[in-house]
């Protein structure tokens, strides 16, 4: 029977379709016209009829056993036909879909942010460096003449603990402690480091500067104490390792006093401006000593934009750091305009890539959502569907997870209406932000109901008189 | 009423019956089903109904 509720809902509705002329049919061969079929309108004479009476009247007509059995023939049919679809797009098409949008989303959040300008390189002068026994040993090599120092010496095998013992200098608790512990950082980076300059497999002009000290310590230790089995005079022996001292204590004093020159005149910058510099290097105890006063970053930044413009106390001038500031600040608008074209292109890429190494992932696992398909002819589909993808119909995909899933379904389940229930999620979501996820699924699944109800309905436009005709009234 | 209005008056409101009984059926005893926090009843699924088809028929006869 029909529901007078239902009836009831359908006024307004009916009204305003009604009054612009449309005219319903209940398509045939469907459970609608089915159902429409049981309550022939013929028999009334609508000019003289209202709602109620004529709700009445329907209500009246669908009360025979035909339309009851119809009915529940329909809706059980239905329900069982909707149920399965709605179950096979939650639980084999939305996880599949999620993940190829999660893998997306992956891409591209790792390349969210601008990059910034410049790396920073904060140079700061070792502790061990600024005691008094290491300046007293540095100092002694002062005036001595520089020479070339000796290269791929072997001068036997060490161990950590022999060298950690090696570069000590005399009874300085604050000084042992502080090389021994910058020889230990990174791993035992520095200590590793020394023992292959000892071994000859790392020259001493490529050790790292901050090692300089450690190694003319060390080769000062070891230049009269050769190692047995070393294969060399004690002359050559002699002379290759005080080489060897001479260049590391030299260039450990040329960086110490450099940093220590470039500390008492507030400079900077660590090395020269580039053009092509990447690295900003900077006296780190200038540099804090700046930050802690109101430079900053971005600052520095502008700054090297502008050529290194400012220098020491000028650096700290109001009118010189907002003109800093602003450089730096267009130079960002700038970069982040580039940035979003960027993350453009990179998007349409990662959609591609995302979707083609599912299409690779689903073919090598063999298990095809589609009956006889095989890795060619998946592909051929995701190759067709993206093709068809033009200027006229892009706009359909709103949002990249829009256009991964219409292009999943395409591929994989264009057998069934799963997809009809997808793109509902997709649209409800856009539409409906902040509704939670299992509503928004009732949503969906309820407009794909009524979408799979009114695909029975055939509209038209018709005159009055037509309509008369059509229902088998006199006009 | 007019002899249109008599005419699709079945149809509609057999098609909001029909979106109502198999709403009810399939999600309807869904128990996390809900729409604005509220569990989905006889009355307020037939007030979707009618909104959501009235949306399709919409745009399905603007182009009739």
């Amino acid at each position: 029977m029909l529901d007078p509720n239902a009836v009831t809902a359908a006024i307004a509705l009916n009204q305003s379709i009604s009054a612009k002329g449309i005219h319903l049919v209940a398509l045939p061969d469907t459970a609608l016209a089915l159902l429409v079929r049981e309550m022939p309108t013929n028999t009334i004479n609508a000019g003289e009829t209202d709602y109620a009476a004529a709700s009445q009247i329907l209500v009246d007509l669908s009360r025979g056993e035909a339309h009851a059995e119809v009915l529940h023939r329909v809706r059980s049919l239905s329900s069982d036909s909707v149920r399965r679809t709605l179950s096979f797009a939650r639980n084999t098409v939305m996880p599949h879909v999620y993940r190829v949008v999660e893998e997306y989303t992956k891409v591209m959040d790792e390349n969210k942010n601008v990059p910034m300008p410049f790396d920073i390189e904060r140079y700061f002068r070792h502790d061990a460096v600024k005691t008094n026994v290491a300046r007293d040993f540095l100092e002694r090599w002062e005036n001595a003449p520089a020479v070339t120092p000796a290269n791929n010496l072997n001068l036997g095998q060490y161990e950590p603990a022999e060298i950690l013992d090696l570069v000590k200098i005399s009874d300085d608790g604050d000084y042992n402690e502080q090389i021994a512990e910058l020889l230990n950082a990174d791993g035992g980076k520095g200590l590793n480091d020394l023992i292959q300059v000892l071994k000859g497999t790392l020259d001493i002009t490529a050790l790292d500067n901050n090692y300089q000290l450690a190694a003319a310590v060390l080769l000062h230790a070891i230049s009269t104490k050769p190692k047995a089995g070393v294969a060399m005079t004690l002359s050559a022996y002699t002379a290759g390792v005080n080489s060897m001292a001479n260049y590391a204590a030299k260039n450990a004093l040329k960086s110490r006093n450099r940093l220590e020159n470039e500390r008492t005149t507030q400079t900077l910058y660590h090395g020269i401006l580039r053009n092509d510099v990447k690295v900003i290097s900077v006296v780190g105890e200038v540099y804090n000593d700046l930050l802690e006063k109101g430079f900053t970053v971005d600052m520095l930044f502008g700054n090297e934009l502008l050529g290194r413009k400012y220098h020491g106390a000028e650096l700290l001038l109001p009118e010189n750091m907002k003109h800093m500031q602003s450089t730096y600040e267009f130079d960002r608008v700038t970069r982040q305009e580039a940035h979003n074209l960027d993350r453009q292109r990179m998007s349409r890429k990662a959609i591609l890539d995302v979707l083609r190494n599912d299409q690779k992932a689903v073919a090598e696992s063999g298990e095809f959502p589609v009956a006889d398909d095989s890795a060619d002819r998946s592909w051929q589909r995701l190759k067709g569907f993206i093709d068809s993808i033009t200027s006229n119909n892009a706009w359909h995909f709103y949002e990249p997870s829009t256009l991964i899933a219409a292009t999943i379904c395409a591929v994989w389940y264009a057998h069934c209406d799963a997809h009809r229930i997808i793109d509902n999620m997709f649209e409800l979501e856009k539409t409906h932000k902040g509704t939670p996820p299992s509503e928004l699924s009732t949503l969906a699944s309820l407009k794909y109901i009524t979408e799979w109800t009114a695909a029975q309905i055939g509209v038209g436009k018709f005159s009055e008189g037509s309509v008369n005709e059509l229902i088998g009234l006199q006009a | 009423m007019t002899p249109t209005e008599l005419n699709n008056l079945p149809i509609i409101a057999t098609a909001v019956q029909l979106i109502s009984e198999i709403a009810l059926d399939v999600i309807g005893n869904d128990a996390a089903a809900e729409i604005g926090g509220e569990k989905i009843t006889q009355s307020s699924v037939k007030v979707l109904a009618t909104a959501s088809l009235n949306k399709i028929l919409t745009e399905k006869t603007q182009y009739a």
